[in-house]
């Protein structure tokens, strides 16, 4: 079970031609352990650079981020490195596959660096979550060889591979069709439900939001829970309601 | 570890023809290293085998001691002229020699070098415990004149055997054939291989040989008799000049090319040396001391060849470097996607490093094979040439350097690709803006 917690975030862009932008401006937001949020907002709201903060990717200058306990870049980057390894599944908004590797060398990839030393272990696992998501028969085949909705879905199948017990999704259904869309994001409800992993999603698409325990608004860096999700909401998710304070 | 070797074979094998090319420059440079160490490997054991059997001692003209040794022991280049058939006779009634063999090179057949000696030619032997180097396959020595016996490689090349009969052609190289004259040679008998570039001779009498010479002498002197008739003064310095030439081939009945000599002892053979070499008419050799300095000769071109080759693996560096380099574009993304799925710097940075050995250790094999190769095709046309025997074989010592050259060639140049590779901005690389 894994809670996340924010404090006092503070992210500014800044750039010798460009204005300065603070892109996240929090001052406190806790996720309880299983609990399935959206975070939405238009382009440029700083969504994805929330997940990069949240997956210890991007350092933030001011505050602190408490992921299961640990605060996470009061780690050393390589103990961050293993912790994302491990604990943190990340679907890339585009799916971010390596080209030279077949799906399942694509999928086998973190439980490497998760620490899973058996060959054939890791090869068993990876099997096993693509045929969960449909792809056993691609196993082999390259990127290259696969249409948009299926790479998606290998880029999911490699962020559950290591049964993380946080998940963040980047515009998961951006680049799909609905019905690619709806099977992507219902492999990552499922799976997060199976496995107790709290679930983030950023994304602007309204029917991702219909399942989500809560939905926050980001907007000038703030978070911004929404009234009521449409969705009942789990009891983890109503106990983090409770705590909740959004900026 | 392994998994970063994996990747890092996909990366490079995703690349065909970047990795062919750069592996090809490390294997070219690889394969000379081999093959100037295998050629000079083989010319030295070939030579000292071929010259093995020779004594201790050669005798010959006064001139270039090493070209007497050459032509005398390994049939290489023109004699250094004639020595009175004297001094054989001499050295054959010495108490001081053991073993005392004439030389007097003749004619050819067929390319095959025509040489006048004695029985004790077929006594020689490497080492007194060893077989005697040139024994007969068949047939029998010969017991007259223009009787001849045949090298093994001589008749297999003639397609000659005992009772045919040849008429040898003038000069040391296959004539026309209106170069064809004198006596028929009747072959008697046909020696086993000797694995010395006498087996591409033919053996007969000194007496033989001489007589032929006798009459290229007449024949010739009779020529240049004519055409002084015809010359004006002008040219008469260099008629004379061609009566000198010649006025050995005047005399080549009573003269001889060379002398083998075995000395019964160290301190015989010393003085023996030393009367030769303060005396006019001829000089004595040591085959060792002369090979000693070819070698070096040998080991001084090899020494530049190997430098060339530490130049030609400089520039193999420079292009895998090139290639690993150039394929940071394309390699980024790849290593920040393992960043964002949780590898360390150090697992970036040994990516790229194995990248570098990965193409190295291609040029590696292949340069081995190549050089190998190529060695062997050159003393495959060498020993045709020469008759002198050379072989390629494994060098064990050369091992180290093959391996060491070019996975040092892929540290040095994977190192500045691998420290950026480390250095990688995932974000940046993931997420451009």
């Amino acid at each position: 079970m894994m809670d996340v917690s924010v404090e006092g975030l503070r992210y500014t862009y800044h750039g010798s031609r460009i204005q300065d932008r603070t892109v996240l401006d929090i001052a406190e937001w806790t996720l309880a352990a299983g609990e399935q949020v959206v975070v939405r907002g238009i382009s440029g709201s700083g969504k994805t650079t929330l997940l990069n903060v949240l997956a210890g990717l991007l350092p933030p200058p001011q505050g602190k981020v408490v992921v299961g306990g640990e605060a996470l870049y009061a780690l050393s980057e390589v103990q961050r490195d293993r912790f994302r390894a491990q604990r943190i599944g990340y679907v890339f908004q585009t799916h971010l596959l390596v080209a030279t590797l077949s799906a399942l060398e694509n999928v086998e990839m973190p439980l490497v660096f998760a620490g899973v030393r058996d060959a054939q272990t890791r090869r068993r696992r990876a099997r096993a979550i693509l045929d969960e998501v449909g792809l056993a028969e691609f196993a082999r085949h390259r990127p290259v060889q696969l249409s948009t909705g299926q790479r998606q879905r290998v880029g999911v199948a490699r962020a559950l591979v290591a049964e993380p017990k946080l998940i963040l999704a980047d515009e998961p259904t951006a680049a799909l069709d609905a019905e690619n869309g709806h099977v992507v994001m219902d492999l990552l409800r499922q799976r997060a439900r199976q496995t107790d992993a709290t679930l983030v999603v950023a994304s602007h698409d309204p029917t991702v939001e219909a399942q989500a325990d809560r939905v926050f608004d980001l907007y000038a860096g703030r978070l911004t829970m929404r009234a009521h999700a449409s969705r009942p909401a789990t009891p983890a998710a109503e106990i983090a309601a409770e705590r909740a304070v959004t900026a | 570890m392994i998994y970063s070797l994996q990747v890092a074979w996909r990366n490079v094998s995703a690349r065909p023809i970047q990795t062919t090319v750069s592996a090809l420059v490390v294997a070219l440079a690889i394969a000379l290293f081999v093959a100037v160490a295998l050629l000079s490997d083989a010319l030295q054991r070939g030579i000292i085998r071929a010259s093995d059997p020779f004594g201790v001692l050669v005798v010959g003209a006064k001139g270039s001691a090493q070209q007497l040794v050459l032509s005398t022991l390994l049939l290489q280049g023109n004699p250094v002229g004639n020595i009175p058939q004297h001094i054989f006779d001499d050295l054959a009634a010495d108490p001081r020699t053991a073993l005392v063999v004439p030389i007097a090179m003749g004619d050819n057949v067929g390319g095959a070098r025509i040489i006048g000696t004695n029985e004790n030619f077929f006594a020689l032997r490497p080492s007194e415990l060893e077989e005697p180097a040139f024994q007969l396959a068949s047939g029998r020595l010969f017991a007259a004149d223009f009787e001849v016996v045949l090298g093994s490689r001589a008749a297999q090349g003639l397609g000659l055997r005992e009772g045919d009969q040849f008429v040898p052609s003038h000069g040391v190289t296959p004539g026309l054939e209106q170069d064809v004259h004198g006596e028929a040679h009747t072959v008697v008998g046909i020696l086993q291989p000797s694995r010395t570039p006498y087996d591409n001779a033919a053996f007969t009498t000194v007496v033989s040989v001489q007589s032929v010479h006798a009459e290229h002498a007449d024949e010739e002197h009779a020529d240049e008799e004519h055409a002084d008739e015809e010359h004006t003064d002008e040219e008469h310095t260099d008629e004379e000049h061609a009566d000198e030439e010649h006025a050995d081939e005047e005399h080549a009945d009573d003269q001889i090319t060379a002398i083998l000599v075995k000395p019964t002892g160290f301190i015989e053979q010393n003085e023996l040396w030393q009367e030769f070499y303060t005396g006019t008419e001829a000089q004595a050799a040591f085959p060792g001391r002369e090979l000693g300095g070819l070698f070096d000769l040998l080991n001084q071109g090899q020494t530049l060849l190997v430098w060339v080759g530490y130049l030609a693996a400089g520039m193999a560096g420079l292009t895998l470097f090139l290639a690993v380099y150039g394929a940071a574009g394309a390699r980024e993304r790849l290593l920040a996607i393992m960043r964002g799925l949780g590898a360390n710097r150090q697992v970036i940075f040994q990516v790229v490093m194995f990248e570098a050995m990965w193409v190295a250790l291609l040029g590696a094999l292949a340069g081995r094979a190549l050089g190998y190769g190529t060695a062997w095709l050159i003393t495959q046309r060498l020993a045709d040439e020469s008759a002198i025997p050379l072989r390629v074989r494994y060098l064990p010592e050369l091992e180290t350097l093959l391996w060491l050259l070019p996975l040092g060639l892929g540290l040095v140049a994977g190192l500045l690709p691998a420290w950026q590779a480390y250095r990688v901005n995932v974000i940046e690389k993931l997420f451009p803006t």
